[in-house]
C-alpha cells in the first residue's frame, strides 16, 4: 500500500501537468514550523507531512475544491477548504493550535495566503495567544510595550499610544479588523484610544508597501487589532471566550465575555466588557486622578449566501479616565475626560468567478465620537465631536502576467469636527479620497512587493478667519502621493535578506492647521500654523530575517529622511492668561535613523532566551538638535522555561537615559526593571482554562517613561501583580 | 433549532441597520465655543484711585496688606492687554471676577457686588499669604493673575 501511494504522484505526473499547492504550518501561539505534520485531502489519496521548517508541498493532477485534513498528534485536527484556482502559485500558511494550550476562533488565519513578507512580518510583529494574553494591559500600547521598535506616548495610565521608530500621532495608524478607528488620540497626548485590548485575538504591527492599502504614512505603520467583529466564518460549534483580569498597582479588574453562535448561513457575535481601574500605585506615591473606567459592547452578525458573505455589527465604547495634575503649567487636581464611540460597520464579500479576479471586499462604517474635559468643579472644559463616515472597496486579483497578487482599491472619508468650550479651534470639514494598487511578484529566489497610493485631502473651517492672529485660517487643498517598495532575497527558506524603500506623505490634522487657545487636558497652549504644507520624506530600510528551528533572529536598520515634518514644540513661552506653556506647531526638516534587532534561542528543548533592542535617533537637520518625545535606546532579555501546559519566565526591560532632547524637554535617566511570569493551561474537554500570573517591577523601582507627559510629577507603576483568567469554550 | 432562529436573525440585521443610521443624530450638541477675554496682567487701585499692586506675566514685586479682624479699603481691579496698556475689565454678564486665597486661614475676601471686579480684604490671622484674581467665564477661569502676596498682621 505504502509503495502504491509512492507510485501513485509519480502516475500521476505522468497523466496531468502538476498543481502544486505548497506553504507552511506554524504553530499559532509561537508562530514555530511544525515539523511531521500530516496534510491529506479527505476523500482522496493526497497526502504529504512537513518537513522540519514547516514547509510542505501537495501535488494534484487538476485544479477543482478539496479538503484538507491538518493533523499532529500535539494539536488540534483542522479541516481546510481549498480552491486550487485561487491559491495557485500561492505560499500557503496553516496555523495550529496547541492540543493543551489554547482554542482561538480560527485557526487558519483570514489571511492564509501570505507572501514571504507576511510570513517575516507575522513572525516579527504580531503578538496573539498566550503572549498576548501575558502582555495585555490597560490600554493598547501598554499591551505592546516590549515589542520592538516600541514604545509609549502617555498622559496616565488611560491616554496611551504606540510609537514606531519615534515617530507617532497618525503616523502610526491604528486599525480594527482593518478599518480606520475613529478618535482623537493621535492629535494630543491627553487623548486616549478607543480600543479595549482584552478582546482581541490578535495584535499586528504591518510597515511595507501593504500599509499603502490604509494609509499614505509608509515610514510609521499601522497597528491593526484583529478580533473579528463582523465574524468571517460559521463554527461548527457556540465558540465564546470569558476572561477576568485583575491587577494590583490600580486595584483594577475587568470582566470580558464573547461569544460566537453560528446558525448557518448566519454567524452572530457577541462581546460585552467592563473595566475599573482607581488611581495607580507608584514606588513614590500615589498618582492622583489617574482612574478610569471603561465599558463597551458589540453585536455583529454575518451572512454567508453563495456569492461571498454580507456582514454588519455595532459597537458601543465608553471611557472616562483622569488626567493628573500638580505640575506647573497644569490643573492642581487634574482634569476629567469623558468619551464615547458608537460606531456602525458593513463589510461585504463578493467572490468573483474568475482566474485572475479573486473577490471584491467593500466596507462603509459611521462613527459618532464625543469628548468632553472637565476641570475639578465639574464644569466644562473643551469639548470634541467627531461624525464620520468612511469607506473602501478593494478588488484582489492574482495572476495578471508576472504578478502573483495585489488590490487596487479606492477609499474615502468624511469627517465633521466640532469644538467647544474653552477651546478656540473652528469647527471643520475634512474630505479625503483615496485610490491605490498594491502588488506582489516573485522572481526565483527574490520576492517583490510594491504599493502606490494618491490621496486628495480638502481641509475647510466652518468660518474662515482671514485676519486670525495664527495667520489666514482658511479651506486648504492638499494633493499627496506615497510609494513603497520592498524586495527580498531569500537564501534559503528560513534565512532572508531585504530592503524596503518609502515615499511618504501626510497631510496635517485639523488641530495642526488651526488651533489657537488652550487646551485644557493637554496642558498646553496650542498654536496651529494654517500655512501648512504637507508632511513628505524617503525612507530605507534594510533586514535580515532568519528562522531555524531553534534560533530566531530579526536585525532592521532604517534611515527616514523627512524633507518637511510637522511637529507641535515647546516654544519656553508661556501665555500669561492661563499660564500654560505654548506649543506651536511648525514644519522643520527631520532626519530619523536608528536599528532594532530580536533574537531568541532555545535549548535543552524547553529553555528559551531572547533579547531585543530598539534605538532610534530624531534630529532637526538644519539646526542639528535633537526632536523631542523621541525614546531612549530600550530593550529587553528573557529567559523562560515552557512545557505544553506551562510556562514561567523571568525579563528585565532596559531603558538608557535619554539626554538628546528639545530645547525645552526634560531629559529622562535610564532604568532597568525586573519582571516575571507564571502561565498555566488545563484542557478539560470543550472547555480550555488559561491562567496567567505576572509581576511587574518586582523590585519596586523608581522609573520614568521618556514619552509620559506627566513623567514630571510621579514615575511609572510599581510593584504589581496581575492575574489574567480565560475560558475558552467551544460547545 | 437554530433554523427556527434564521428569520428573526434577519430581522436584527434589518433593525440593527435602521437603528444605527436612524440614531445617530444630533442628539448630543456640542456646547459653543466661548469669547474670551485676552489679558497678561492685573492692576489693583486703591479707594482713592492710586496704584497699589501691578502684576505682568504673573510676575509682582507689590505687596497687599491686610488686617486682622478689619475690613480693607475697596479696590478696584483692572487688566494689562498685549501691549501692556490698562484696560477696564470686561462688562458682559457671563464674566465675572473670581479670586483664589491660598492659605483661607489667614485671609478671607468680600465683595459688595458678587463677582463685581472689586473686593475687600479682612485678615483672620497674622501671617503672609497670597491670592490669586481670575476672570471667570461661565464657571471657568479665561484669565489668571498669578500670584499676589498678601500680608496680614494686626
Amino acid at each position: 500500500m505504502v509503495f502504491l501511494l509512492f507510485l501513485l504522484p509519480t502516475f500521476l505526473l505522468g497523466q496531468h501537468p502538476d498543481i502544486h499547492l505548497s506553504g507552511i504550518v506554524l504553530d499559532g501561539e509561537t508562530n514555530r514550523p511544525i515539523e511531521n505534520v500530516n496534510i491529506r485531502t479527505t476523500g482522496e489519496d493526497i497526502f504529504t507531512t512537513t518537513k522540519a521548517d514547516g514547509s510542505f508541498d501537495l501535488i494534484f493532477s487538476e485544479l477543482g475544491i478539496y479538503q484538507l485534513k491538518i493533523t499532529h498528534v500535539a494539536y488540534k485536527e483542522e479541516l481546510k477548504t481549498i480552491d486550487l484556482e485561487k491559491v495557485n502559485h500561492q505560499q500557503l500558511i496553516l496555523y495550529l493550535i496547541p492540543k493543551a494550550i489554547d482554542m482561538a476562533p480560527v485557526i487558519v488565519s483570514g489571511q492564509n495566503i501570505m507572501s514571504k513578507f507576511d510570513e517575516i512580518y507575522e513572525s516579527s510583529n504580531v503578538l496573539r495567544g498566550k503572549e498576548l494574553q501575558r502582555e495585555l494591559g490597560l490600554s493598547l500600547a501598554a499591551t505592546l510595550k516590549n515589542e520592538t521598535g516600541l514604545a509609549i506616548r502617555s498622559m496616565g495610565p488611560a491616554p496611551a499610544r504606540p510609537v514606531i521608530r519615534g515617530l507617532g500621532g497618525d503616523r502610526v495608524l491604528i486599525t480594527e479588523d482593518g478599518n480606520k478607528t475613529v478618535d482623537l488620540s493621535a492629535t494630543s497626548p491627553d487623548h486616549a484610544v478607543t480600543i479595549e485590548p482584552f478582546g482581541v485575538n490578535k495584535i499586528e504591527v504591518l510597515r511595507g508597501p501593504k500599509v499603502l492599502i490604509h494609509t499614505p504614512t509608509t515610514l510609521g505603520g499601522v497597528v491593526n487589532v484583529v478580533r473579528d467583529e463582523i465574524p468571517i466564518e460559521v463554527h461548527d460549534k457556540i465558540y465564546g471566550v470569558f476572561g477576568t483580569y485583575g491587577e494590583s498597582a490600580n486595584n483594577g479588574y475587568l470582566g470580558s465575555l464573547i461569544t460566537e453562535v453560528p446558525l448557518k448561513p448566519f454567524a452572530l457575535r457577541l462581546e460585552g466588557s467592563r473595566r475599573k481601574t482607581e488611581n495607580l500605585n507608584t514606588p513614590v506615591g500615589k498618582l492622583d486622578n489617574s482612574y478610569s473606567q471603561n465599558y463597551n459592547w458589540s453585536l455583529g452578525g454575518s451572512y454567508f449566501p453563495a456569492f461571498g458573505m454580507v456582514g454588519i455589527s455595532y459597537r458601543d465604547f465608553n471611557l472616562d479616565y483622569g488626567i493628573p495634575g500638580g505640575f506647573i503649567g497644569a490643573h492642581p487636581n487634574g482634569v476629567d475626560i469623558e468619551m464615547y464611540k458608537r460606531q456602525f460597520n458593513t463589510k461585504v464579500f463578493i467572490d468573483l468567478p474568475s482566474k485572475s479576479f479573486d473577490n471584491i471586499e467593500a466596507h462603509f462604517s459611521t462613527a459618532v465620537y464625543r469628548h468632553k474635559e472637565f476641570e475639578s468643579g465639574g464644569l466644562i472644559g473643551s469639548e470634541f465631536k467627531i461624525r464620520s463616515y468612511l469607506g473602501y472597496i478593494n478588488l484582489n486579483y492574482k495572476g495578471f502576467g508576472f504578478l502573483s497578487n495585489g488590490t487596487f482599491g479606492l477609499s474615502s472619508e468624511y469627517r465633521d469636527f466640532d469644538i467647544g468650550g474653552f477651546v478656540f479651534t473652528p469647527q471643520s470639514y475634512s474630505f479625503n479620497f483615496s485610490t491605490y494598487v498594491y502588488e506582489s511578484f516573485n522572481y526565483n529566489n527574490f520576492s517583490f512587493e510594491f504599493g502606490a497610493r494618491y490621496n486628495f485631502d480638502k481641509i475647510s473651517p466652518d468660518t474662515p478667519k482671514p485676519d486670525a492672529k495664527i495667520g489666514n485660517i482658511q479651506e486648504r487643498d492638499y494633493h499627496t502621493y506615497s510609494l513603497s517598495l520592498s524586495a527580498l532575497y531569500s537564501f534559503t527558506n528560513i534565512v532572508h535578506f531585504g530592503i524596503n524603500l518609502n515615499k511618504s506623505s501626510r497631510v496635517p490634522t485639523i488641530e495642526e492647521l488651526f488651533s489657537e487657545g488652550p487646551h485644557l487636558a493637554a496642558y498646553s497652549y496650542e498654536i496651529g500654523n494654517p500655512q501648512l504644507e504637507d508632511e513628505r520624506g524617503w525612507g530605507m530600510e534594510f533586514f535580515v530575517f532568519h528562522n531555524f528551528s531553534d534560533l530566531y533572529f530579526h536585525l532592521n536598520v532604517f534611515r527616514n529622511d523627512l524633507g518637511y515634518y510637522i511637529i507641535p514644540r515647546n516654544t519656553g513661552e508661556t501665555n500669561f492668561a492661563t499660564f500654560l506653556p505654548i506649543y506651536q506647531t511648525e514644519g522643520v526638516a527631520a532626519l530619523f535613523y536608528g536599528v532594532e534587532g530580536q533574537v531568541s534561542y532555545r535549548f535543552w528543548n524547553h529553555f528559551k532566551i531572547g533579547f531585543t533592542l530598539s534605538y532610534t535617533r530624531g534630529k532637526i537637520k538644519d539646526s542639528d538638535k535633537s526632536l523631542p518625545q523621541i525614546p531612549p535606546l530600550k530593550g529587553n532579555v528573557e529567559i523562560s522555561y515552557s512545557t505544553d501546559q506551562w510556562s514561567i519566565g523571568i525579563n528585565s526591560e532596559l531603558a538608557a537615559s535619554q539626554n538628546d532632547v528639545d530645547e525645552f524637554e526634560e531629559p529622562t535617566v535610564g532604568f532597568a526593571v525586573l519582571n516575571s511570569y507564571f502561565q498555566y493551561s488545563l484542557n478539560a474537554g470543550d472547555l480550555i482554562h488559561n491562567f496567567s500570573l505576572s509581576v511587574d517591577n518586582i523590585l519596586n523601582k523608581e522609573y520614568r517613561n521618556h514619552l509620559s507627559r506627566v513623567k514630571s510629577i510621579l514615575p511609572e507603576a510599581g510593584r504589581n501583580f496581575r492575574l489574567t483568567y480565560k475560558l475558552y469554550f467551544h460547545i | 433549532m437554530f433554523t427556527i432562529l434564521k428569520k428573526p436573525v434577519l430581522v436584527l440585521f434589518i433593525s440593527l441597520f435602521v437603528f444605527v443610521f436612524t440614531s445617530c443624530g444630533d442628539d448630543d450638541p456640542v456646547t459653543p465655543q466661548e469669547e474670551h477675554f485676552e489679558a497678561i496682567g492685573t492692576v489693583v487701585y486703591d479707594a482713592t484711585g492710586a496704584e497699589v499692586v501691578r502684576i505682568l506675566r504673573g510676575v509682582t514685586s507689590d505687596t497687599l496688606f491686610a488686617k486682622v479682624g478689619i475690613l480693607s479699603d475697596h479696590y478696584n481691579v483692572k487688566f494689562l492687554d498685549e501691549d501692556e496698556k490698562v484696560v477696564n475689565p470686561p462688562t458682559d454678564d457671563e464674566t465675572t471676577m473670581g479670586i483664589d486665597i491660598t492659605d483661607t486661614n489667614l485671609l478671607a475676601f468680600e465683595q459688595d457686588e458678587l463677582g463685581a471686579f472689586e473686593f475687600h480684604l479682612e485678615g483672620k490671622a497674622v501671617g503672609i499669604t497670597t491670592i490669586e484674581i481670575k476672570i471667570l467665564h461661565n464657571g471657568h477661569s479665561d484669565y489668571r493673575s498669578g500670584l499676589i502676596p498678601v500680608k496680614i498682621d494686626n
